[in-house]
């Protein structure tokens, strides 16, 4: 659960403020949230993804971050997110200020208790906004991914999978197992 | 996470414990495990349950109850469940000592971190004593699976994450998925 410690800020006033030591900040309509230490097993999961994505991906073309990078969604108000894994295709991204400022091709996020799938509504509509294909819920409680694709400027549910496999739509090369995801 | 307690438990021991006071009670293989409290939004969940169920079924036919009863499983080597809700047909139910010795025909656990869907142990003791259908309820996936007996198993039969879902031994019974989930406006509690 993320915790506001800032609101009302501007993107200049951001950019200046000393980077966060222990977690990771998002700021959603200039409100700064402080997101607490990724858990397990949260870690392990986001490992496996990103392990499996980078095997498959050609670099010369495509990157995987999985290190919370600042996503732009909205200059004013300021809103900037930290999805859990991003994968870009190398051609077309845009770096400011240290910020991604181009809609990834895949997002990836993984549900917790207090980051349900419900809590994560806001920021679907946010990576919609910017026009985000496709993106992933990852439920370690269920051992499900939630499919959701852009569809009329909106993210929605294409599938539930508890098995089979994971064919992102802007990756031809990529294929997932879903129970390649878990840790036993 | 349940909390381990005396192991190599005899039904009769069993029986002369004093009850649990806080909480509910398991014994899996002989082992006695404790489980806590109830906790929020597992409670809601299985109220919304109750509450849209109990207006589409006879009472005087149909059983649905929330309580964590005593469900038997085998007794040597002594296992009892204690689901998070159950249905029986009242013909069917069969009730000795205080706990059902009969399968329900519908079983639905709400799913938690520690009791992830990984946990298969629990569908096997049920899958064993014939129950037809169970429910996974994920609150954090906001999901319902639907697992059905085939040939001593139960196997998933869908995911659902809206919809309605109709128990197979109960024509008739419809539950929207959206009802199931608290409102975000108590989420936020």
């Amino acid at each position: 659960m993320a915790t506001v410690v800032a609101q009302n800020l501007s993107y200049e006033e951001w950019l200046r403020m000393p980077p966060v030591e222990d977690g990771t900040d998002e700021v959603v309509k200039g409100e700064l949230r402080f997101m607490p230490p990724t858990r397990q097993p949260h870690a392990e999961i986001i490992r496996r993804l990103i392990r499996s994505l980078d095997r498959q991906l050609d670099e010369t073309r495509a990157v995987v971050f999985g290190s919370n990078l600042g996503m732009m969604i909205s200059r004013e108000p300021l809103t900037c997110r930290s999805p859990d894994i991003v994968v870009y295709r190398n051609e077309g991204m845009v770096i400011t200020d240290g910020l991604h400022w181009s809609a990834p091709d895949l997002i990836i996020e993984v549900l917790s208790p207090s980051e349900n799938r419900r809590r994560k509504e806001e920021k679907l509509a946010d990576y919609a906004s910017i026009g985000v294909p496709e993106v992933w819920l990852v439920s370690p409680e269920a051992q499900t991914v939630e499919v959701l694709l852009l569809k009329e400027g909106k993210l929605e549910r294409a599938a539930v999978l508890a098995e089979g496999s994971l064919e992102p739509s802007r990756f031809a090369e990529i294929s997932i197992s879903v129970s390649a995801i878990f840790p036993e | 996470m349940a909390t381990t307690g005396a192991q190599n438990l005899t039904y009769e021991e069993w029986l002369e414990m004093p009850p649990v006071e806080d909480g509910t009670d398991e014994v899996v293989k002989g082992e006695l495990r404790f489980m806590p409290p109830t906790r929020y939004p597992h409670a809601e969940i299985i109220q919304n349950l109750i509450d849209a169920i109990v207006s589409q079924i006879d009472k005087q036919h149909v059983r649905i109850l929330g309580s964590n009863i005593g469900l038997m499983i085998s007794q040597e080597p002594l296992t009892c469940r204690s689901p998070d809700l159950v249905m029986f047909w009242r013909k069917k139910m069969v009730i000795r000592d205080g706990i059902y010795w009969s399968a329900p025909d519908l079983i639905v656990e709400i799913l938690s971190p520690s009791e992830n869907r990984r946990q298969e142990e629990k569908l096997a003791d049920y899958a064993s004593i014939g129950v037809p259908e169970v429910w996974l309820v994920s609150p954090e996936a906001e999901t319902v699976e639907v697992l059905l007996l085939e040939e001593g198993k139960l196997e998933r039969s869908a995911i659902l994450a809206e919809g309605s879902l109709q128990p197979t031994q109960f024509a008739g019974v419809a539950v929207s998925v959206s009802a199931i989930f608290p409102s975000e406006s108590v989420t936020s509690l």
